[in-house]
């Protein structure tokens, strides 16, 4: 149990950390993440609401994470994030008729390729994080939040 | 069963955004492009392939048999045969030179080799045999794009000039001297040549050069001293860029996505040949897994069109005519012979 609860902690962490990252990176450099968005062929017509919207719902959804009482809400957030971003990645490496420079920051290092590979990462992590915590509410349900997951196991042969 | 369901949604909702997002992209060949093709009765087949686990970048000679291959390391030249069995380096001695790497072009007459940085703005005169080279600064006030070795004394490029920003064809000496300027060949827009970017060819077997733009159908036929022979436009119907620039201090790059039509061309014997992206209307179902290339005669004329199926390595990006019969694809690392009768 601890050992889930470090891991989820962890991915909770992880997550806080990137999209604070993401976020304020590409509002700090607002001009240039819109200007790289409008030489994306799928995000052309949208860099303006993008470049905004964008850097705001991912320092919503570390927030969201912050909190335990909304975390399930960031984690399935953080997922249909990665997923997102994972299927972008995807169309612009093997569809796409342009490929641009990739987004700002430390991230810049990353090539398209390896960009696709982090997300893919991070999506695993996404979907590991809402299992453990759908795994760890109903651990606790039975027992009004104290018991662990070896009790529940116990409390359902009981009642055999 | 919930949480299932809430992870089947939000996955059926981005790929709904994902697919909402393709089809508004603008990508080419979603309508009809205006144009047919001609095509020959036979398309290219594949005789052999090989991945040689390198980053080949260009086929950069020929010296009877044998083919010379550039890599993304300008101090390693590599050779091999049609039968692709063995695969030789030679290693020339290149004195670090700032910007050389990656934007050099590379050009074997045997056993000489002639490396130009285009950001460097260096010539590197090597041989193959000894390894030793001289390096020379190329004088042409910019950057030296698209450069053709004529000979070892005589090299053109389309400079893209520091002062004005605008792209002109100057033939300069293997002391980095301009000899002479021409600026009729193409309209100078002061636009770091984005506009008319393209791919320059020079035909050793009738002393041509062929100037094919990537964004526009443009074909510009001209000599080693820069006479304007035929002003020719490729198959398709491009003749406006569909792109925009943002002009800075810094420098000018595109503003929207740049829509490549000619994505790769190249000349041997009299024969031009132009890999397109473009769909014709009775374009048929080989364009899926195949490039399609159209063939013009030495006067931009069009002579008709076949197919190079993709090989292994996937999609084929460039193509040399390597004999009156054999086609040499190159993929990154791997390399096909493919024959054309």
């Amino acid at each position: 149990m601890r050992t889930k609860n470090l891991l989820l902690s962890t991915i909770c962490i992880l997550f806080i950390i990137l999209w604070v990252y993401a976020g304020l990176s590409k509002l700090m450099d607002y001009q240039t993440f819109k200007f790289q968005l409008g030489r994306s062929p799928y995000l052309q017509n949208l860099s303006g609401i993008v470049a905004i919207a964008l850097p705001l719902a991912e320092i919503a959804t570390a927030a969201l994470l912050v909190f335990n009482s909304t975390r399930l809400l960031g984690m399935y957030l953080s997922f249909f994030a990665m997923l997102l971003f994972t299927g972008y990645i995807y169309a612009m490496l093997y569809h796409s008729y342009f490929l641009p420079c990739s987004c700002g920051g430390i991230l810049n290092k990353l090539d398209w390729h390896s960009h696709f590979i982090f997300n893919i990462i991070f999506t695993v992590l996404a979907i590991t994080g809402i299992i453990l915590m759908v795994w760890n509410k109903r651990t606790i349900k039975p027992n009004n939040g104290n018991l662990n997951h070896s009790s529940t196991k116990h409390q359902t042969i009981r009642q055999f | 069963m919930k949480h299932l369901l809430i992870l089947a949604i939000l996955l059926i909702i981005a790929a709904c955004i994902l697919y909402a997002l393709n089809i508004t992209s603008g990508a080419p060949n979603r309508i009809k492009n205006g144009f047919t093709r001609n095509y020959a009765s036979r398309n290219a087949r594949i005789i052999t392939e090989k991945d040689f686990k390198l980053n080949l970048t260009s086929l950069c000679g020929m010296k009877g048999d044998t083919l010379f291959f550039s890599s993304s390391n300008p101090a390693k030249i590599y050779a091999t045969t049609p039968t692709l069995e063995s695969l030789d380096t030679f290693t020339i001695n290149i004195p670090e030179i700032k910007y050389l790497i990656p934007a050099f072009h590379t050009t074997v007459i045997y056993p000489n080799v002639y490396i130009i940085g285009s950001n460097a703005r260096m010539l590197i005169k090597g041989n193959l045999l000894t390894g030793k080279t001289d390096t020379i600064k190329i004088n042409v006030g910019g950057i030296v794009n698209n450069p053709i070795v004529i000979n070892g004394n005589k090299f053109i490029n389309r400079t893209i000039e520091n002062q004005t920003r605008n792209a002109i064809f100057k033939i300069f000496d293997s002391t980095g001297k301009v000899l002479k300027i021409d600026i009729a060949l193409q309209d100078t827009l002061g636009d770091a040549g984005f506009t008319y970017d393209g791919m320059l060819n020079y035909d050793t077997s009738n002393g041509q050069l062929t100037y094919v733009t990537y964004f526009l159908n443009r074909l510009l036929i001209f000599d080693t001293t820069l006479k304007k022979l035929y002003n020719a436009s490729t198959l398709d119907t491009t003749s406006s860029t569909k792109f925009e620039l943002k002009k800075s201090e810094k420098g000018i790059t595109h503003k929207s996505p740049p829509l490549i039509i000619n994505t790769f061309s190249t000349q041997f014997k009299g024969y031009i040949y132009v890999k397109s992206k473009l769909e014709a209307d009775n374009e048929n179902k080989n364009f899926m897994n195949s490039s399609v290339i159209d063939k013009f005669d030495s006067k931009g004329n069009y002579l008709n069109s076949f197919y190079i199926p993709d090989p292994k390595g996937g999609r084929l990006r460039l193509f040399y005519l390597i004999n009156g019969n054999q086609l040499l694809g190159l993929n990154m690392n791997h390399v096909t012979i493919f024959n054309l009768n």
